[in-house]
Formats: C-alpha cells, structure tokens, sequence
C-alpha cells in the first residue's frame, strides 16, 4: 500500500521531471541536475491543490507523508542517474563518441567515470535543499523568503567550497566534507520538521 | 478531556483581513453526531479543516480524541476521517487505486466494506475518479471515509448532490457506525430535514461563532414559536426565555423563544394569555428563525445562547 | 416493533416514544409482562441514539408503566395498582384535557363543548 501511494507520487513526478540521460559537459549536467531537484520540489509541493488536500486528509501522519515523498525524489533521482552512469561505465558513451571521431576518444571512459558520482552528490545536497525551500514557502507564519534565500547562501557556499577542495587535499578535505553532510542532514530534518506544520489549503 | 471527542479552546481563524472563526469554544461528546449549521463562509469548513489538521488555528486550540488536531501522531491520524469539499483525488484514480491509498493509511480500514458500499451503487471500481457525477464522487469519498471504521468521522456536506434514497442511505449508514462504535461524527449541511432525522447535538454558527450549541431534543423541548397580535412578551416570561428571532408575518408577531427555566407548556401558555399560540418547530424553521430574524443586537454583541 | 416518528415536529423524539408506547399498553397491543426491544435494537430499528431509548425507557418506568430488569430486558408492567383500563383512562383524559384548552382558546363554554361531544359520540354510536 505505501508502495501504492509513492507509486502514485512518483508518477507524477516522472511526467514532467524530466531525467537527463545523454552525457553533456561540465557546467550543463548543474543545469539540469538543478532543474530536476527544482521541478521535483515544485511537483511534490503542490500542497495548494484539491489533489494532494486529498491525501493529506486521508489519515497519514505527516511524517509518513514526508517520508513518501523524500522516497519518490530519491527513485527519480535513481531513475535519472542510473542509466547515465551505466551509459558512461559500460562503455557505451565511449563508443558512440567513436563512431562520431571524436577526438579525445581513448582517454574518455576512465576520466569520466567519477563524472556521474558528482552528479549524486550534487542531487543529494540539492533535493533536501530544494524541498526545504519548498516547504518553507508554503509556510503559514514564517517568512517565506527567508528559506529560499538561506538556501541559496548555503549552496553557493558550498560549492564554493567544492572549488576549493579541488586544489586542496588532506583534512581540509574531509572537513568539506563533513560540513557537506552535516548541511545536507540538517536540510532534510528541517524539512521534515517544517513539514509537520504545513498548512494544506485548496 | 479524554471523554470529549473533540474539544475547541476560543479558537480563532483569519484569512487574510477576513476572520473565519472568532473564539469558537466547542465540545463534541463521544458516540454524538453534532450537525454543523449556518450561512456559506460561517467558517464551518475552516472548523473541519483545523480539526483535521490540515490548516492551523491562528489562536486558540483544538483537540481531538485527547491529542492536539496538529500534530497528530500516527495513530490518532488513522482514526479520523474526513471528507470535505475540494479534498478530492485526481480526476484519473480510481476506486481500486483509492482503495489502496486508504488501506495504507488505516489500519481498520474494510476494503470489503468499501466495495459492496460502490457495488450497491453500481459503481465500478475500475471506473476513474473523473467519470463520475458529483453525487457519486461524494458516495465514493463517504464510502472510503467510513469504511475505516473511524472513531471520528468528519463530513462535510457529504449529501450534496446525492438524491434523497442516496441521502437517506448515507445517514442510515453513518447513525448505524456511531451506534455501533460509539464513534462520533460531525457533519455539515444544507439540507436540514435529513440530518434532522439522526443528529443528536446541533450547533448553528454565524460569522465565525456558534451562535446556538446544543442537543437537539433539549431544543425540541425548550423553543417555541408563539404568535401573538403585540409583539412583547410580559415581562414575567423575558428573564425565563431567551428570544431567538423575531419577525413581523402577515400582520402577526413571531417570536422564537428558548425556555431557560422549568416552564413546561401550559405555564407558557398561561402567562402568554389566551390569544398567544404555542407551536413546537422543527430544525429548518429553528435555522430560520435564527438566520433570517436574529435580534441585530444578539448577533452584534455575538453573545452565545446557550 | 413499529413506532411512528416524526423527526420534524418538534416534539422530542423521546417523547414520541413514550407517548407511542403509552398508546400501545392503553389500547391493548402490549399487554402486561410483554418484553419490549432492547435499547439497542430500538435505536438500530428507528435509526436513532440509543440514549433516546433509554431516555424513553426511564420516564416509561418513572411514570409505572414497564420496568427495567437488569439482565433480562425492559417489560411492560403496569403498577401502582393501575390497569390497562386505567392507563387508557389516563390517555383519553390527556386528549381531553388538550382539546378544552383548545376550545377554551376559541372561546366556547363548557356546556357547548360538552354538547357537541355528546352529538358527535352519537353519531359514532351505530359503528362501535
């Protein structure tokens, strides 16, 4: 039954998220990493419509509800991201880009395998974001600007700090990365908590 | 607390600069059926939807079945049904997929119930939701709603598009529950004359307030209609009766009148005189006589009759 | 057990009861040590809460017509040294009590009323 309601869920985010598949270079897989975690945020927030009243109002309770939905954004995310590290692991990337001449050819497929990895580490940090922005403007009584606006400061910091540890190694590293979970764990129980007192109006 | 299923504490409600509920105080005993009566924008559906937890109150509290209404916790959610207007599934789910949904939801729920109650309306539960005529999609959401056996059933205007045999089959349903379970229920409407037949409480709110609150045969006992040529009462009887509604019919007065004291009939009858007549009234014209000819200074002072 | 209500009268559904139930034990249909239904069947039958039942069944028993035994059941039992014959006494006195008021209200003297009754039992005399 939940698998019934995520299913239903999920559903509706795969219409219209659309997942990126074909490979692209550096800055665009951003692009449509974010455009995914935005849509998948907007899609699974739409709590002003007759729609998602209706299974708020069935006798869930909250948390499961936000569970079902954190479910749904990581299977689209699967979705997304799966066949396109296959596509880079199993060689088929290479291949196709053999039979255009590419050029840089042979030394493709080890360079790029990391590739897809930060892509899912780029989703990981950007669909709690996206959810906590989202929830936060549906917010009866804080200021729904305020959660958009923190959000943002918080990403572009840290991918600042990405940069940063491109140069840098050692435990500067680590620290980047534990503040990194630390952020994203902090995203996803604020979320859930704000989730809580939600306001469903249609 | 524990022996009222639902319990509001000066709950307050704005939208905006609009103000759907002002100070509503409410007790819903348990095993009761309280009919939930007033003008469109009384704030009857904010009340339902507060209760529910979907909205929150902006001052005051609401409690039901001993928890708060917002933070319900797993348990206490399973327990309460609800069906309300624009809470409505996709137009392409379908009863099966519904089924499912619910089911997930509650642990009591009775898909076996839920399917005779569609089959005995020859409602396919292949059929998307969509398809369906209003009155079916309302049957539809009841059916799901008391098919959990909750323990707290929230409606509201759940007849509405349904034709009489449907109406009287809903609430034939819905008195059998609370019967059964000692559940309680709370059900708004328009059409009076049904929910006359099996409400137990009825509470008439205006502009965010209750107005009136109270068991329906306390009602049936204690308000008259008295016609008289004058239009005051003798001053023995206005500390004994509070006046629900006044009007001027066809040359006569109409005064409604709730007796607050141990006046039975004839006591009335002697102290309004001889040309005064007595009638009991019946819930439609209690409603009208409240809606249409309220004192303005009872509705102004907002003052509850109680 | 069939008993007539009307929801919309106005007059408490408790009341009917009791005032049916009355009617019944006078006019013969429920006779002395007759079970009546349990309060959960009665409420099941007239769609009804089951504590307007038991509000019925408690005036019927305040007023000495059944009696609650626990255990068992609720059974018409007319007491205080009354009879069927009374009670229909009783019943007959209460519609005319009602109905002198009312003819009082339209301002016509006894010796009137009690005329027109006379006329009007006669004319009844030729079917009892």
């Amino acid at each position: 039954m939940p698998a019934t309601l995520a299913g239903s869920l999920g559903l509706w985010v795969y219409c219209l998220a659309w997942p990126d598949v074909m490979m692209a270079r550096d800055p665009w897989p951003g692009l449509i990493v974010l455009l995914q975690c935005l849509l998948l945020a907007a899609l699974l927030g739409r709590f002003e419509t007759p729609s998602f009243a209706f299974l708020y109002s069935r006798g869930y309770s909250r948390d499961a509800l936000w569970g079902h939905v954190m479910l749904a954004s990581a299977l689209s995310v699967l979705a997304a991201l799966v066949p396109a590290w296959l596509i880079v692991r199993t060689g088929l990337r290479s291949h196709l880009h053999d039979l255009l001449q590419s050029p840089y050819f042979p030394i493709m497929a080890p360079r790029e395998a990391w590739v897809p990895l930060i892509w899912l580490g780029l989703y990981v940090l950007l669909v709690p974001a996206c959810h906590y922005a989202w929830i936060r403007r549906a917010q009866p009584t804080r200021g729904s600007q305020g959660g958009s606006l923190a959000v943002v400061g918080i990403l572009v910091a840290l991918l600042a700090g990405f940069d940063l540890v491109r140069r840098l190694d050692g435990w500067f590293a680590w620290l980047c990365g534990l503040l990194y979970g630390a952020v994203v764990v902090a995203l996803l129980l604020g979320g859930r908590a704000l989730h809580r007192s939600l306001e469903v109006r249609s | 607390m524990s022996d009222h299923a639902v319990r509001t504490v000066e709950l307050r409600r704005d939208f905006g600069t609009v103000r759907a509920l002002d100070g509503l105080s409410l007790e819903v005993s348990k095993g009761t059926i309280l009919t939930l009566l007033g003008p469109n924008g009384a704030g009857k559906t904010t009340l339902l939807r507060i209760l529910m937890g979907l909205i929150e109150p902006t001052n005051g509290q609401a409690f039901v079945l001993g928890s708060s209404a917002r933070s319900q916790p797993a348990g206490v959610a399973g327990r309460v049904a609800y069906v309300g207007d624009r809470c409505e599934p996709p137009d392409w789910a379908t009863p099966a997929l519904l089924e499912g949904v619910q089911a997930g939801a509650s642990r009591s729920f009775d898909r076996a119930l839920f399917r005779e109650c569609c089959k005995r309306r020859g409602l396919s539960l292949k059929r998307p939701y969509g398809a369906l005529s209003k009155g079916q999609r309302r049957w539809v959401l009841t059916s799901l709603a008391l098919a959990c056996r909750p323990e707290l059933v929230l409606l509201d205007e759940p007849a509405d598009g349904l034709d009489p045999a449907a109406r009287k089959a809903l609430y034939d349903a819905l008195r059998g529950h609370v019967n059964e379970c000692e559940a309680t229920a709370i059900v708004t409407t328009h059409v009076i004359a049904d929910i006359e037949r099996i409400a137990d409480d009825v509470a008439i709110m205006m502009a965010g307030r209750a107005v009136l609150h109270g068991p329906l045969e306390d009602l049936r006992d204690r308000v008259r209609q008295v016609e008289m040529s004058g239009g005051i009462l003798p001053p023995e009887l206005s500390d004994q009766v509070s006046v629900l509604g006044r009007a001027r019919l066809g040359g006569a007065s109409v005064v409604w009148i709730k007796n607050n004291g141990g006046l039975d009939d004839d006591g009335l009858r002697r102290l309004l005189g001889p040309d005064a007549t007595v009638r009991n009234v019946g819930l439609e014209t209690l409603y009208l006589a409240i809606a249409e000819h309220q004192p303005a200074a009872l509705a102004e002072s907002g003052k509850g009759l109680e | 057990m069939y008993l007539h209500l009307d929801h919309h009268s106005g007059e408490p559904i408790y009341r009917q009861i009791v005032e049916a139930i009355k009617y019944q034990v006078a006019s013969g249909r429920l006779a002395q040590e007759d079970r009546l239904p349990s309060i959960r069947t009665l409420a099941e039958e007239l769609k009804i809460n089951p504590r307007t039942v038991v509000k019925a069944y408690e005036e019927l028993q305040h007023a000495g017509l059944v009696v609650m035994r626990h255990g068992q059941g609720v059974f018409v039992s007319v007491n205080h040294g009354a009879t069927p014959q009374s009670v229909r006494q009783k019943a007959i006195a209460d519609m005319a009590r009602r109905m002198l008021a009312e003819a009082s209200r339209l301002g016509a003297p006894k010796a009137e009323v009690l005329r027109i009754i006379e006329s009007e039992a006669n004319k009844m005399e030729p079917e009892q």
